[in-house]
């Protein structure tokens, strides 16, 4: 096997809340072989985003490592962090918040360049130009506000800033989530082809699972903070392990099967609170499956099948 | 999906794409929107109008006011208004009209130079706070309230019994109490600009302390800040003049119009225009500056 | 079947400095007791206001500028605000789509659900409080006498929007109105909430026009399906037909876009462009811009929507001329 571009070892990120914990991330662990894309799915507070940040090194973790092209990010501060940082970016979910209301978009994907000292101000104008013709919004726009933009010439250029560095790793938080369907797909077309031209590594994070399906080559499910199961993408859809998994994707409603969601796994109840999660599995409290070892004792991710991983003391 | 548009203007209509003009496309900044949204507010054009002129007048005080704001004319006291005396005479047969130009003049110097004394030290400490958080912010922001809690007329009385009736020590006085709001507002701002998504993407791009807090925190919290100066303005005047009413503003001669209105007061009946007229420009001053800033403040709300 | 409300040439503006934006420009549907209809379109096309301005819930500067509005044989859109206040959340209930914001903070879920049975003249007050329990029940919370005390902190959002449902069903409306009512939450809370709605539905035989933009969960949900495009209604079906075969190059367009699981890989086939201003619509066809199929007419004069099959409703040139095409 090729070394992964990203490897996470082990990863926790706690929040003092108070005076209690929130497990925000608890001991995670994935890779990302160069060229990839790995999708990360998961209900709202499962820690999918905080996965992402915590890579980018907006948080300093509570444990584990972050090995990214050959170094330890985790143990990293100062100038080597920021200049490590140059090879990882991220886009985010809403684009207009993701972008500063005080530039205008030529500013806004120039500015990484001159956090980073490159180039000349012409250079790093030209450059931009350069990306926002790449990202399909037009050099004629360099000049314009983001608000004067629609939401998915919003997220191009948010597409076009976190290029500008030429990364290796683009962690995608939601690219699309709040864009309109037929602007997502224009959006999840322009991020294939951009992953085809120039060889990138995707992080790519979403709750919506048609999406993850259609854009992964691998995709890891969180549940409360903990990775559940991983597997290659046509694997995980067409035979899903886990039972959260499988309560997952019968979840989604689908258009060409009508009244599938009648058939569907029905979950109980709803996610426990990551600052008190159950003891045992995790997913215990709502799995209909869940046999009294489950209760007690923490089942971990191991391997089933080629390259298929699952954290469930019943499978 | 974001969209909230459930009975109010859709948007689609508001932010369309820039139009694709030959050649290149000019964008609209947020000031220049805020601008145009300003320019269509009649009462803050008419509020603006007036506060601009009123500040021309008192910056040249000296040359507009016909006389001397202390010179006595002995002939003429207690005079009516008149083509030669416009606001009528005092009991020292003093030009009414030039010591209200004065007054105007003293009370926008104080309150100005009060409200970049709040600047100074309210953007300071919030920002600080705001940015740093954990111990500085608890630690400034228990100062903030303490400062807050203190009756800020009596400290203000306290500071000027204390230093003096001078220009530069009652706006101090009135600064150094008045801080409070804007420290809280700044840290406010800062905060929650800090969790903003472009800010984090300056991070992970590997911008310093410096990067962010100089092209990305002020720049978008500059809105409300402005905006707040520019209501504590008239609040500045009304302190001002509730600090001369009780006889604790600028030194007579010096004319205040709380004083002249303190003075005058009982003097209504049988000599109306003393009290009526420094009442009547105090009250256009104030209204002026409040539309001006109501103005901003609508023209400068981030939610359109 | 009996119809419920027949609407007709419905037009509400927004009248800006910059100019009139055409939010809803004259849309015409009709829906029948019992029935649900999905009203479907990207933000911006309409689809909010145009149900709003049922209730005549249009906040300035918009205004509802022409068209009737028939519930029950009596016109919404002419009534005084006293009538239309007694029809509000009587005979027509809302759900929004965030449950958030929704609830009141500051009262107890139990006098949120009772106060409009008062309000009505529904229900005296024990007999309120009774519904109310008993609707907290059928809608999946448990221990309803209890959480009736509760504030609305105290629930999660799935339980909230589990809340909002029991309100809107609380003086047993003729009609609901989802305002993208499972968008704002979880996938397995989305199925429980529309499994919810739908046992609701057929058990007291409320009517429901829901706003969504997700097609799965219409296709789920709805019997009826209409499609909105920059003001203007693009097309009608019925659901099952829809899904087959739509027939308004903008539903296939909007079909295309939309991922569903299992579907093979290769390129995506979106709608080129973005939605055009409503300040300023194209002329002719509004979606002509963004249309593969456009012809010269087609810039030139706006298509009526035609009957083109039984309850199937296109406007569009080619369809009108060719039929519906697969």
């Amino acid at each position: 096997m090729i070394e992964p571009l990203l490897e996470v070892r082990h990863l926790k990120q706690h929040f003092k809340k108070g005076r209690a914990r929130l497990r925000a991330v608890d001991d995670v662990s994935l890779a990302i072989p160069g060229g990839e894309t790995l999708g990360m799915v998961g209900e709202s507070g499962c820690g999918k985003s905080t996965v992402a940040r915590a890579i980018l090194r907006l948080y300093d973790p509570t444990a584990g490592e972050i090995w990214f092209d050959g170094e330890d990010l985790a143990r990293l501060s100062g100038r080597r962090l920021r200049e490590v940082r140059r090879k990882i970016q991220i886009v985010f979910q809403d684009p207009l918040a993701s972008l500063p209301p005080n530039m205008t978009a030529g500013q806004i994907v120039a500015e990484p360049l001159r956090l980073q000292g490159i180039g000349t101000k012409k250079e790093r104008r030209e450059e931009a130009e350069r990306l926002l013709d790449l990202v399909g919004v037009g050099r004629e726009f360099a000049d314009a506000f983001p608000h004067e933009f629609s939401g998915g010439q919003q997220q191009r250029i948010g597409v076009a800033r976190a290029l500008s560095l030429k990364p290796k790793l683009v962690v995608l938080d939601e690219p699309v989530s709040a864009l309109d369907v037929s602007i997502q797909a224009q959006i999840l077309n322009l991020l294939e082809q951009l992953q085809q031209e120039y060889g990138l590594t995707y992080l790519f994070i979403a709750h919506n699972l048609a999406v993850v399906e259609r854009i992964s080559t691998r995709v890891c499910v969180m549940y409360l903070g903990k990775l559940v199961e991983t597997a290659r993408t046509a694997d995980l859809y067409q035979q899903p392990l886990h039972p959260y998994t499988r309560a997952l994707l019968s979840a989604v409603p689908q258009i060409t099967k009508r009244g599938s969601l009648k058939q569907r796994i029905m979950l109980e109840g709803e996610v426990p609170s990551p600052l008190n999660p159950p003891p045992g599995c995790r997913f215990s409290t709502r799995c209909r499956l869940a046999k009294e070892r489950c209760r007690q004792e923490e089942p971990e991710l191991r391997e089933v099948s080629q390259g298929h991983q699952v954290a469930c003391h019943l499978v | 999906m974001a969209e909230q548009e459930a009975a109010c203007a859709p948007h689609s209509g508001l932010s369309p794409a820039p139009a694709k003009a030959a050649g290149r496309v000019r964008g609209v900044s947020r000031w220049s929107r805020a601008w145009r949204k300003f320019k269509r507010n009649k009462l803050a054009m008419a509020g603006a109008t007036v506060a601009i002129f009123l500040t021309i007048v008192a910056i040249f005080a000296p040359w507009i006011a016909p006389y001397p704001y202390s010179e006595s004319h002995w002939d003429h006291a207690w005079e009516p208004p008149s083509w030669k005396f416009p606001f009528g005479t005092d009991e020292l047969g003093r030009d009414m009209l030039s010591r209200q130009i004065w007054a105007l003049r003293n009370a926008l110097i104080i309150a100005l130079m009060a409200e970049v004394v709040t600047f100074v030290v309210g953007s300071a400490i919030g920002a600080t706070a705001g940015y740093f958080g954990g111990k500085i912010d608890n630690f400034l922001m228990r100062f903030t309230d303490i400062m807050f809690a203190f009756p800020s007329l009596l400290f203000n009385i306290v500071l000027v019994a204390a230093l003096g009736r001078g220009l530069l020590v009652i706006f101090i006085a009135i600064g150094v109490t008045r801080w409070t709001g804007l420290a809280r507002l700044v840290r406010g701002q800062v905060l929650a600009l800090k969790q903003m998504e472009y800010v984090l993407a300056a991070r992970a791009s590997g911008a310093t302390g410096w990067d962010i807090i100089l092209r990305y925190l002020l720049p978008n919290a500059a809105g409300p800040i402005i905006v707040t100066l520019a209501l504590g303005i008239p609040a500045n005047m009304m302190v001002e003049s509730a600090l001369s009413l009780i006889g604790m503003g600028v030194a007579p001669p010096m004319p205040s119009w709380g004083a002249l209105i303190a003075t005058y007061q009982n003097a209504v009946l049988s000599y109306p225009h003393l009290l009526l007229f420094p009442a009547a420009t105090f009250a256009i001053t104030l209204l002026s500056f409040t539309y001006l800033g109501d103005g901003l403040s609508e023209a400068l709300d981030p939610k359109d | 079947m009996e119809e419920l409300l027949r609407v007709t040439n419905l037009k509400t503006h927004f009248f800006r400095p910059d100019g009139v934006v055409r939010a809803v420009d004259g849309i015409s549907y009709t829906l029948n007791k019992g029935e649900s209809l999905a009203i479907m379109g990207e933000s911006g096309c309409g689809k909010s206001v145009g149900v709003m301005s049922l209730i005549q819930l249009v906040r300035k500067p918009g205004r509802i500028v022409e068209g009737q509005a028939l519930f029950e044989g009596r016109d919404l859109l002419k009534m005084g605000k006293e009538e239309i206040r007694q029809i509000r959340g009587h005979c027509i209930a809302m759900i929004f789509q965030d449950p958030m914001t929704s609830l009141n903070p500051t009262l107890t879920i139990g006098k949120q659900i009772t106060e409009p049975m008062l309000w009505h003249n529904y229900a005296g007050r024990q007999e309120a409080r009774e519904r109310a329990i008993k609707l907290l029940a059928a809608v999946g919370i448990p221990s309803p006498w209890q959480r009736f005390t509760e504030y609305p902190f105290q629930f999660s959002g799935g339980m909230k929007q589990r809340v909002m449902i029991a309100m809107a069903l609380a003086c047993e409306p003729r009609l609901i109105i989802a305002d993208e009512p499972t968008t704002a939450l979880d996938v397995t809370v989305q199925a429980q909430i529309i499994d919810l709605l739908r046992r609701m539905k057929e058990e007291t035989g409320t009517s429901v026009l829901m706003i969504t933009h997700d097609l799965g969960v219409a296709a789920d949900f709805c019997d009826k399906v209409m499609v909105m495009y920059a003001g203007r209604v693009a097309e009608q079906a019925p659901m099952d037909e829809f899904v087959e075969r739509p027939c308004h190059p903008y539903s296939r367009g909007l079909m295309n876009s939309t991922l569903d699981l299992g579907r093979l890989k290769g390129r995506l086939d979106p709608i080129p462009g973005a939605p055009p201003s409503l300040l300023n619509p194209p002329a002719g066809c509004r979606f002509h811009p963004r249309c593969s199929e456009a012809m010269a007419v087609c810039s030139e004069k706006e298509p009526e929507l035609v009957e083109v099959g039984p309850g199937r409703k296109v406007a569009c040139w080619t369809a009108e001329k060719e039929g519906c095409k697969n």
